[in-house]
């Protein structure tokens, strides 16, 4: 090897002034098959740890790559999106002139028939999956003992819209795809959603849902992407998330990647200075790849949002800020994916979706409860639940 | 070996002090951010709703108003969960709490890995590190209920800043109210011995004490220390622990970078150098699991300790 030979680059590292829009389609999104029909152990019987043979930090899931040195775990993040050799060109983020456009090169790829954002969803379908997924995280939170059952059931139907109605562009079998649509959950709290609908999405087992927060599991209390494929930011601490997806945002533009940032977000969260520091900086840079949905239930831990710290117009908010604004009812399939829509095609400005939700929306015991925030149902609340949920129309 | 029946979160110890002093005094107030039912602060709000404020999930100017409060001639305890108090908010706490000695007390809860099923994004293992370097910082960790509540006391004597690390999970009262004295700046010998001292921190000084009496079946005289205040520390009897034994084994639930084990290193090699092993964990994120399930597989249980101060003890022999 000489000595100028380059050191093997797991993928390699596009000059971000030289990329033009990526001429690959987006590959389609395997819908999950259900080979395996795998149902948790029931709620009333013995729940037995699944105790995953994992090594110690480094749990059966975690994606190590092939070429990844022995010993050592390497979140394909890193390699995939940090490669030392792409060097940063501050010219591409650096903020347009104004009646410029957005700056952007690259161009959307023609839509695969399951990425296709102007198919009209078959929303009957879609609230089907919402129901899938609400049941799949109170068996979950049920096993856990522990973890946040309401927001997770409030966004169901909003994240449904979102990953099943076509506006997520992602590959689960190449969770590190590098043109890959990015996904933050800045109010990490409620992960059980996204971990079901990436158990859903093919990214891991589903049966790996039933280990949620014991040790070993691929699934942690707050997403983490050292050991759960799909997640693509560890989140956890309120306030944090959003500005590191308008990194994301701002990276893509960097590189000529026409990929798209959503990171959902809450009313709570909302109280953190650094969430208005980000809208600032996200509407300054006239970011337009970057959409952020906002579960806006009115509630928070120690109470309802107006007791605790009233947010007052949230959207307004964000309006004053320069963002380009919608408000929708959050349970409705139709007026989500119509308001995802409307955002996509929004030049020059971020977006943000407030989305009214109930909190614990389907379980009527939990709806609206503060006090479901962060409990989870024990067995009989966990078997009247799912009875609800299944029977529901 | 503790006997204690009961088990009592120190965060459960913090809201009962703390509403007992709200009683006493008029001067405490008590700022929490959207936890007041996680740390406890709750408890204090009840019985007096005009002395609390929820400042929402807002913690670095929850530490700023804190600090105003405190300017103004109050007793502000500040309240939140260890990882936003320490770490969202650190700047504050150096800018507007350390550097102008606000008489803000910053009472922190679910520190360490004992946060459990949270994960490491809510599991703070650097706090120790961060508030005992700050200037005119107070640092003190309990190791029960009983501890707790007389810190509390303790710091709202205090003038000037303080930092108080408490725990999430319920852990034994090891302690007797009519007896144990816990001083600022003192560090209490909970049993005597003299071959090897361990010097525990936290939730860790219950399995220091159960790692002692493994020690003596095995004919070695453990020393056991209860580091509660990390800062300002007892330079003395660490001293005499370092001239009188063979060596120091600290434990805490803490990154083994410049916590508790630190400090006591810091302390002995430059007075009387002995083998300090420090336990905790080794430069790593936490996990989600049960806060004792890993304190187990983090190696900072009772037989882990032992392990490790036998080692010790041969070392010298
Ligand atoms: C920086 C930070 N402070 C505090 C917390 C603890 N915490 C977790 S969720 C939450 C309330 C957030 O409100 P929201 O997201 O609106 O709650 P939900 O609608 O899910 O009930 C708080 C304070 C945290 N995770 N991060």
């Amino acid at each position: 090897m000489s000595a100028a030979a380059p050191l093997p680059s797991p993928e390699p590292a596009p000059d971000p002034r030289k990329v033009r829009a990526p001429s690959h389609a987006a590959p389609a999104t395997p819908e999950p098959t259900p080979s395996r029909k795998h149902e948790p152990p029931t709620p009333t019987g013995v729940h037995v740890d699944p105790a995953p043979a994992v090594q110690h930090g480094l749990p059966a899931s975690a994606h190590v790559p092939s070429d990844a040195p022995a010993g050592r775990l390497v979140d394909d993040h890193q390699l995939a999106e940090h490669p030392a050799s792409t060097a940063f060109d501050p010219a591409r983020v650096s903020r347009p002139m104004a009646g410029q456009g957005q700056g952007r090169t690259a161009t959307r790829p023609p839509p695969t028939e399951k990425d296709s954002s102007r198919m009209t969803p078959d929303f009957t379908e879609l609230a089907e999956i919402a129901r899938e997924l609400r049941i799949d995280v109170i068996r979950m939170l049920n096993l856990a003992r522990s973890g946040h059952p309401g927001g997770s059931l409030g966004m169901a139907d909003v994240f449904t819209a979102l990953w099943f109605g076509g506006h997520m562009r992602v590959d689960p079998k190449n969770p590190a795809w590098g043109e890959r649509d990015r996904f933050v959950l800045s109010n990490g709290h409620i992960c059980p959603i996204l971990y079901a609908i990436l158990a859903k999405k093919g990214y891991f087992p589903r049966d790996d849902l039933w280990t949620l927060r014991k040790l070993g599991s691929p699934l942690q209390g707050h997403p983490d992407f050292h050991h759960t494929k799909g997640v693509d930011c560890c989140t956890g601490s309120l306030g944090n998330g959003l500005s590191v997806g308008l990194g994301m945002a701002l990276g893509a533009r960097a590189q000529g990647k026409d990929f798209r940032v959503f990171a959902g977000s809450s009313d709570g969260e909302s109280e953190e200075g650094q969430v208005w520091e980000m809208a600032t900086a996200a509407a300054f840079y006239e970011v337009d790849n970057l959409t952020v949905l906002i579960d806006r239930n009115g509630i928070q831990i120690d109470g309802f949002t107006k007791d605790v710290m009233d947010q007052g117009d949230l959207g307004a908010k964000y309006e004053a800020f320069g963002w380009h604004r919608q408000d929708v009812d959050g349970h409705d399939l139709r007026a989500l994916h119509d308001a995802l829509l409307a955002a996509r095609a929004v030049k020059g400005r971020p977006q943000v979706i407030v989305c009214h939700t109930v909190l614990g929306k389907g379980v009527s015991f939990m709806e609206n409860q503060p006090k479901w925030h962060g409990q989870a149902p024990d067995d009989e609340q966990c078997a009247r639940a799912l009875a609800e949920l299944q029977a529901a129309p | 070996m503790p006997t204690a029946a009961a088990k009592v979160a120190t965060r459960e110890a913090y809201g009962k002090a703390l509403a007992a002093l709200g009683d006493e005094r008029e001067d405490i107030i008590v700022l929490d951010a959207d936890l007041s039912g996680s740390t406890k602060t709750a408890v204090f709000k009840k019985g007096h709703p005009d002395r609390f404020l929820n400042m929402g999930v807002a913690e670095a100017n929850m530490m700023g108003v804190a600090s105003g409060l405190a300017s103004t001639g109050l007793t502000a305890f500040a309240s939140s969960f260890a990882m936003f108090a320490a770490g969202k908010a650190y700047e504050q706490v150096r800018q507007e709490i350390a550097l102008p000695r606000a008489n803000v007390k910053i009472c922190a809860t679910h520190a360490g890995l004992t946060v459990g099923e949270d994960g490491a994004s809510h599991q703070v293992l650097e706090d120790i590190a961060l508030m005992r370097v700050l200037p005119n910082m107070t640092v003190i960790v309990p190791a029960d209920a009983t501890e707790t509540e007389q810190a509390v006391r303790a710091v709202a004597e205090l003038q000037g800043p303080a930092y108080v690390r408490l725990s999430r999970m319920a852990t034994p009262v090891l302690f007797d109210p009519a007896t144990y004295r816990f001083e600022i700046g003192r560090i209490a010998t909970l049993r005597e011995g003299s071959d090897v001292t361990i010097a525990a921190t936290g939730v860790c000084v219950c399995a220091a004490l159960e790692a002692a009496e493994l020690l003596e079946r095995d004919g070695i005289s453990a020393r056991v220390l209860n580091v509660a205040c990390v800062k300002p520390l007892d330079v003395e009897t660490l001293v005499l622990a370092a001239k009188e034994t063979a060596g120091i084994v600290t434990v805490e639930e803490h990154q083994r970078a410049a916590g508790v084990g630190s400090a006591v290193a810091e302390c002995v090699s430059e007075r009387a150098p002995c083998p300090v092993v420090r336990l905790g964990v080794d430069d790593r994120f936490g996990e989600s699991g049960d806060g004792a399930q890993l304190l187990e597989h983090f190696g900072l249980g009772a037989t882990h300790i032992a392990a490790a101060a036998s080692d010790l003890v041969g070392r010298a022999q």
